[in-house]
């Protein structure tokens, strides 16, 4: 049982931060990005085609700051050119602009890199090694990537409550015309937030690299879990958005477990719709507002 | 051929079979194909079906292993390489042979299925647990899942270990495989794997895995190695091009896609002309006594005149050993010799 609880927890972490960045984008602008996974895809490939420059063996790990700084350029790139234009313009529009640019991502991998399945070429230890404690067996990557996402959470949570730009973007999730009125720049929020919002998926995608083999699709099934977590922990709420990604870990792992894999989906699915029956917003989600 | 060149024109599949069909049509609404050569996923291959019938093209499927590729009532498929009909008795009378070396009765091994819910894993798995019936055999972990769907193997894995399986049958993708493989390095587990063939025979599962790949089996419809490839010498000289120029040995998928090519080629030969609807008669009579190519692929090669399957061809048994499969049983389509996967040295004798 507790081989599996902790299972449940070291993925939950990656979910987590996935979802945070999914989560600050919403927060913020309102809009949902379909194509968050793909951003992890992206974080994966340039990982994948950073790494082949360092030293066989090294750790994936060095490549924080330059995956992060070509996320961030990605995330401006993405957001000037296309997110800008549908901000608070109706309803639906961001759902198929998301939606298409998820596509173009996963084909213009594909151009670059081929359709062939990669991996990055960790060390065995890296990618097979694991850690006992006591009866439990964790692997090395996982734990990494856990205590990653963890440093992130607490980074996003100080960014959020002690940093202008944090306090800025906070308003502005909260009414965008009176942070307008206060004198906040919406359109450096807007940016920011998004960019950030590639980041942490970059980042994800950087932390599971020595765990998954990378493909063009690789992000999809990472999308439909964050925003599953999005939603199961309130929309634009970053608290809520790590403890759902945690959650959802859990029941992947405890239904795999015990009950069997075909049924780790229906049952995310069936907590979720348990959780907004009792609580129709999510678990810290509020009605009109969003933290 | 005759002076005219072969062009060989790649489509995009998409790897998704609710819009592989799009490209295919596509293509064959244009006119001048003589044969397609695909798609080595059966589910894939399946959706393809009426577009053949549709425009009389013929097309031979490379390494489908599904038998209900060439069951849909389409005249115009050919399916040369062995199906998981032949595979699942190949897998299980190796792991008797095994059995036997490690001095235990088969019947006392604990078998754990594992298997991607799509056409070819449902497939191999529907048979296996046939087989296992039939033949008694002890069969304690069940499990399929949605290929590409979960993102840690772990909770799987630890499931599968508390049920005391002995041996696993795998029928799974690269990434799937991956983490099946990570987790089981995780938790220390392993026993013998006797994977369903598929990514469990890519040069992309030694890329991953390092070393820790030797010793794994696993069934297949093709292995570079296998005897009716190496004693064709047109063959071995298209193998050592081959891995030449990719630096990697020809695989699962790989064998039976250039053998399926061979024959098209071979069928154009002997028809003397590109009509498609003349190229798959041609197809038809092909066997292994009047092919070059058919005696390649294990068994004897004899296309049904009804379904187009290969009624004769034959599963083989690969071992990773040094970072690339070998062929090791049975012994009349292997040349290479089974090692103890956990000494990598030959069994001592029981």
């Amino acid at each position: 049982m507790l081989q599996v609880i902790i299972n449940g927890l070291l993925i939950g972490g990656v979910y987590a931060l996935v979802a945070v960045g999914i989560t600050m984008i919403h927060g913020v602008m309102k809009i949902v990005n379909f194509a968050q996974g793909d951003f992890l895809a992206m974080g994966l490939y340039f990982t994948y085609a950073m790494y082949s420059l360092m030293p066989q063996g090294s750790l994936p790990y060095w490549l924080l700051v330059p995956v992060g700084a070509a996320m961030y350029l990605a995330g401006c790139i993405f957001f000037s050119t296309t997110i800008k234009k549908v901000i608070g313009k109706g309803d639906s529009n961001y759902i198929l602009l998301t939606i298409g640019l998820s596509y173009i991502i996963q084909n213009v991998i594909q151009l670059i890199f081929g359709p062939d399945f990669k991996s990055v070429a960790v060390s065995d230890q890296l990618r097979n090694g694991a850690l006992a404690l006591g009866s439990v067996s964790l692997s090395t990557a996982r734990v990494i990537a856990f205590i990653a996402a963890a440093a992130f959470a607490v980074f996003v949570n100080w960014f959020l409550a002690s940093t202008d730009i944090g306090r800025a973007m906070r308003a502005t999730s909260e009414n965008r015309v009176i942070a307008e009125s206060l004198g906040i720049k919406t359109s450096i929020v807007f940016i920011t937030a998004f960019a950030l919002g590639t980041v942490f998926a970059g980042i994800s995608g950087l932390l599971i690299s020595p765990i998954f083999l990378l493909s063009p699709k690789v992000g999809s099934q990472f999308s439909i879990i964050a925003m599953s977590a999005m939603v199961l922990g309130g929309l634009g709420n970053i608290k809520g958005a790590l403890i759902g990604g945690l959650i959802i870990g859990l029941v992947e792992s405890m239904t795999s477990s015990y009950a069997g894999v075909l049924l780790s989906q229906a049952a995310i699915n069936a907590v979720l719709m348990l959780v907004l029956i009792i609580r129709p917003y999510g678990l810290f989600g509020k009605k009109g507002r969003a933290s | 051929m005759g002076g005219r060149p072969i062009q060989i024109e790649v489509l995009d599949s998409t790897s998704d079979a609710a819009t592989a069909t799009l490209p295919l049509e596509r293509a064959l609404s244009k006119g001048g194909y003589t044969s397609v050569i695909g798609n080595s996923n059966s589910s894939i291959a399946l959706t393809m079906l009426p577009i053949l019938e549709k425009y009389k093209v013929p097309t031979v499927t490379g390494a489908a292993a599904n038998k209900a590729v060439s069951e849909q009532g389409c005249s115009f498929v050919f399916q040369p390489a062995a199906t998981s009909s032949s595979f699942i008795p190949t897998q299980l009378d190796f792991l008797a042979e095994y059995a036997k070396r490690i001095g235990k009765d088969v019947k006392d091994l604990k078998l754990g299925l594992l298997y991607s819910n799509d056409a070819w894993g449902t497939d191999q798995s529907n048979n296996t647990r046939k087989q296992v019936s039939q033949r008694g055999l002890k069969l304690v972990s069940d499990e399929g899942y949605e290929g590409s769907s979960f993102t840690d193997a772990t909770p799987l894995i630890t499931k599968i270990q508390n049920a005391g399986v002995d041996v696993i049958l795998p029928s799974a993708y690269p990434n799937d495989l991956k983490l099946i493989f990570t987790a089981m390095n995780t938790l220390n587990y392993h026993p013998l794997v006797v994977g369903g063939g598929a990514a469990m025979t890519w040069p992309s599962l030694y890329k991953d895995l390092g070393d820790k790949v030797n010793g794994l089996t696993s069934v297949d419809s093709w292995c570079w190695d296998q005897k009716g490839a190496k004693e064709n010498t047109g063959w071995m000289e298209m193998n050592a091009h081959y891995e030449e120029k990719n630096k990697e040995f020809l695989a699962g998928q790989g064998g039976p896609t250039l053998f399926s090519i061979m024959l098209a080629y071979e069928a154009v030969e002997n028809a003397k002309s590109d009509d498609p609807v003349t190229v798959r008669d041609e197809l038809r009579k092909l066997t292994k006594d009047n092919s070059k190519w058919f005696g390649v692929i294990n068994g004897n090669g004899d296309f049904d005149d009804t379904t187009g399957l290969n009624t004769g061809s034959r599963a083989i048994i690969m071992q990773w050993q040094n970072g690339k499969p070998t062929s090791v049983y049975p012994p009349e389509y292997a040349t290479g010799e089974l090692l103890n996967p956990d000494t990598m040295k030959p069994f001592e004798k029981k």
